[in-house]
This record gives C-alpha cells, sequence and structure tokens, in this order.
C-alpha cells in the first residue's frame, strides 16, 4: 500500500491484478455461492479509487427511517448524530439502513462527469475484461452489466438483514469492492451472511483492495460499525442482464 | 425451536435438566470435524426457562471491563456512569483488547455457589455434574474434563469482547461453553460469537439464542461483536470446562 508516489499513480487507469488465480477462485464461488477475493485489483489503481473515494467524493447520507428511502446532503455533525439516534430506534425492529453514498451508475451507464477519476472506475466495472472475469468466477454467463454507488459507513452506521430481491431489476450476483486501508474485525462493517440456521455462515471483514460476490438472493447484512471503529469505504451494486 | 415441555406453572423450581433427546453422536462428530458446535435445545425447556428467569429477574450485575491489563469490576454502576465507562473503553479499543458486559461470577474454580438458597446453585452444580461432564467428554472427546468454572454475564446494547483465543498461563482449560438465554435475538443486532479463520475473516459466527450451547475447543480466535446500538439485553451463562 506504502507502493508509488501519489504523484507516478495519479491517473492509473483501474486494472485487474493480472496474477489472480481464476480457475480456484471459480472452484470456491461455486461451493459457497460467494467468494472473497483479495488483491484483486493492481495496487496502483486500488490506491487511486481510495484518494477518490476519500478525497474527491461528494457524500450524501441515506436511510430509511420510517420505511421510506431519505437522501440528505451536506448534513452538519450534529444532525447527522439525530439522525442516527432516529436511525438505531427504527432498526430494532425493521429492515433499515443508514450510511452515506454516491451513485455512480444507475442502469451501467457512464459517471456523470467524465473528467472525475470514479468515472474511469465505472467504465472499467462495465468493461469486457470486469464483466468477462466476473462470469468466469460466477459461472453466470447472463452477466451484462453492472450498477454501482459508492459506499461511506461511518461508526454507528449499518444496513440489516436483506436478501437484495428486486423484481425488475435482473440482479444475479452483488458485489462489494473494499478501499479502505486499515480495517480490524471488532471495528464491525462486516458483510455477514446468515445461514439457514440463522446463524452466520461467514463474514468479511472490509479489507483493501478486495471485492466479494455473492448470488441473489442470499440473506446478508452488514454489522454495525462500532463507534470505535473507522470510515469505510467501498464500491458496491450488483452484476445484471439486460 | 422445538418445544421440549409443558408451560412452567406446574413445575416452578424444576431441577436443571439435560434434554434427554440430544443427538450424541452426530453433535460429537460436528465437533470432531469443526472444534466447534452449536447445540439447540440443550436443556429441557422447563429448566432453560427457570435460567432465564434467574438472569433476567434474581441477579445482581456488575460492570466489568479491561483497562489494558487491568481488570475492574464495579457493583452498582449508574446508567450514566455505565455510559462514560462504555465510551472510555471504545476510546482504548483501538490500542489493545478490550472487552465490556455485565457479569456475576458463579464460580471461579468448580466450587459451589455462595448463596445456597438461590436458583444459581443448583446451576452451578449441575454445570459439575457428571450428565454434564459427561456429555462434554462425549461431544468433544476429551476425556480430562473434570469441572467446569462459570460467570452469568450481560450484554448491552454496545457491549463487546474484542477478538482474543482464551490462552492465559497457570489454566487448564480444555474447551469453553456459553449456554445461551436471549429469547427472539436477530443476527443484525451483533452480540455474536464469530470464529475467526486462518485469513482473519469470520468463518462461522452463532446467534445469541434461547436454551442453546455453544461448545468451542480452547485456543481458537473469537470474539463476541459488539451488540449494535439497536440491539437487546443479550444473556448467558459462560465458562470453560477444565482438567484437574
Amino acid at each position: 500500500m506504502e507502493g508509488a508516489s501519489q504523484t507516478a499513480v495519479t491517473d492509473v487507469l483501474p486494472e485487474l491484478n493480472p496474477a489472480l488465480d481464476r480457475d480456484a477462485l471459480a472452484k470456491g464461488f461455486g461451493r459457497a455461492q460467494r467468494i472473497h477475493i483479495t488483491n484483486v485489483l493492481t495496487n496502483v489503481s486500488a490506491e487511486r479509487v481510495y484518494r477518490a473515494l476519500a478525497s474527491e467524493m461528494g457524500w450524501t447520507t441515506t436511510h430509511n427511517t420510517g420505511g421510506k428511502r431519505v437522501d440528505l446532503r451536506n448534513l452538519a455533525q450534529d444532525e447527522r448524530a439525530k439522525i442516527s439516534l432516529a436511525a438505531w430506534a427504527w432498526a430494532r425492529g425493521n429492515f433499515a439502513y443508514l450510511y452515506d453514498n454516491h451513485r455512480l451508475s444507475h442502469d451501467g451507464e457512464p459517471y456523470a462527469d467524465q473528467s472525475h477519476y470514479i468515472a474511469k472506475f465505472v467504465t472499467f466495472l462495465n468493461s469486457p475484461a470486469f464483466i468477462g472475469f466476473m462470469r468466469e468466477v460466477t459461472g453466470l454467463q447472463g452477466i451484462d452489466y453492472a450498477d454501482a454507488q459508492a459506499t461511506l459507513y461511518r461508526p454507528g452506521d449499518f444496513l440489516t438483514e436483506h436478501d437484495d430481491t428486486a423484481g425488475d431489476k435482473n440482479r444475479l450476483a452483488a458485489y462489494v469492492f473494499s478501499f479502505t486501508p486499515k480495517w480490524f474485525a471488532d471495528w464491525g462493517g462486516l458483510l455477514e451472511f446468515v445461514s439457514d440456521r440463522a446463524h452466520i455462515g461467514a463474514g468479511y471483514v472490509p479489507e483493501f483492495n478486495s471485492l466479494n460476490v455473492f448470488t441473489v438472493p442470499q440473506v446478508h447484512l452488514v454489522s454495525q460499525v462500532t463507534l470505535f471503529g473507522g470510515l469505510r469505504y467501498s464500491v458496491t451494486g450488483w452484476l445484471r442482464s439486460f | 425451536m422445538i418445544i421440549m415441555a409443558d408451560t412452567t406453572t406446574l413445575d416452578a423450581d424444576p431441577m436443571p435438566e439435560l434434554n434427554p433427546a440430544l443427538a450424541r453422536a452426530r453433535i460429537a462428530d460436528a465437533f470432531r470435524d469443526h472444534g466447534r458446535v452449536h447445540i439447540p435445545s440443550v436443556l429441557t425447556e422447563a429448566s432453560a426457562e427457570r435460567i432465564h428467569h434467574c438472569l433476567t429477574q434474581e441477579t445482581k450485575w456488575s460492570l466489568t471491563f479491561n483497562k489494558g491489563g487491568d481488570f475492574c469490576d464495579l457493583d452498582n454502576v449508574s446508567q450514566e456512569e455505565r455510559s462514560k465507562l462504555v465510551f472510555a473503553a471504545w476510546q482504548r479499543a483501538p490500542n489493545g483488547f478490550q472487552y465490556f458486559f455485565d457479569n456475576h461470577r458463579l464460580s471461579r474454580d468448580g466450587e459451589a455457589y455462595r448463596d445456597e438458597s438461590h436458583y444459581f446453585a443448583k446451576l452451578v452444580a449441575f454445570l459439575n455434574s457428571q450428565p454434564v461432564l459427561s456429555l462434554m467428554r462425549e461431544v468433544t472427546g476429551l476425556s480430562a474434563i473434570e469441572w467446569a468454572d462459570a460467570q452469568a454475564t450481560v450484554y448491552r446494547p454496545g457491549d463487546f469482547l474484542m477478538v482474543h483465543n482464551d490462552e492465559i498461563g497457570g489454566h487448564k482449560r480444555l474447551a469453553a461453553y456459553v449456554l445461551n438465554f436471549t429469547r427472539a435475538w436477530r443476527a443484525d443486532w451483533g452480540g455474536i460469537l464469530q470464529f475467526y479463520g486462518e485469513d482473519r475473516h469470520i468463518e462461522e459466527g452463532y446467534v445469541p439464542a434461547f436454551n442453546a450451547l455453544n461448545v468451542f475447543r480452547v485456543p481458537a480466535l473469537h470474539s463476541v461483536s459488539q451488540v449494535a446500538l439497536y440491539g437487546g439485553l443479550r444473556y448467558s451463562i459462560t465458562g470453560w470446562f477444565h482438567a484437574r
């Protein structure tokens, strides 16, 4: 992670790590219908995406307190604290979420601002290189494109149990790229899968430059980031068919 | 969950008792394969109900937490004071191992509970009785198991036990156990007993349940994830099975 200097990596293109063992990944996915892929991008491109998320992104707070999605921009810290308290109360008995996001691509279209580095990442997500890689790993040949949002979970943020079913969106698999440089499992913010027996079948720690992919539907959640945790940056969405 | 027995009203003070219908061979197979097992409906429903009542109504809790290598136990902590202490614990948490929850010591070294008239005395005697010890030997294959220590715990929203492996010098701990007495929990409420794989991700996690026993071999990297700030009260009886 401490590799090249910033000037050298400024506008490197997002690129898959050429050393990935695709056969092994496909086998792993075949067994569990989910996989955690470490070092998925070249390190320099992962560094560059992280910088775009941490330093060059405007965030919108999104929550569903009361049962309806609300997006709020430019919240002051005390306003966000109030919203958090209400979101936690709602989460106790309902499907609920609270985090910051930034829409990148609703339906696979290019990012609106082509001069922003994140536009390159959206293009990458919908490139033959990435879509082909995802077909290979998942075996889902019907994957045509990816939608995407950037997300930032702050201490106290969460996403409760759900299975990603959305009737009209042709979601074949969900994906999460993690870009947080340093994270501890004790900080929460884990992508956890709920097994048939209502226990946790696996939990992925948001480790830098990793990619989680899993089939839809599958009950999962993002555990609450502890108040002693950090900032959890990712790019997430679904792999879809036309 | 399978209901094992009728209401508790007929039998107000049942003795703690194992569910006679446990599939012992299957449980032992699971333990042998994974070094841990989650056993639902481990007690008769009536005795589980009685212990649950004890935990929710008849237990005087102390706050327990650590400051580095200092282990602190505090009685009669007000809610306001507890909030201050948990904030301080959260601030220390990035710097090393940390825990924060309420407990009540039942038996340090397998000795009887101090108040013979309390239902806990029956529970401690039960944990050190032949039926339980021999079940544990059978399930774990650890034939040296001779006695159990025990504490009652309640994790409240914000409470946690960070990752550790239970290796402490001077104790002959063979297996750890957690008897769960939490009703109507949700996986997203946290408080999950999490086991770590070699890749440092979560290999498996047991969600708090009612009348279920988790047993796992020591050492094993594990933690109790923070109870979400929107979670409930997580009750359990926990400790280790030891060799003499």
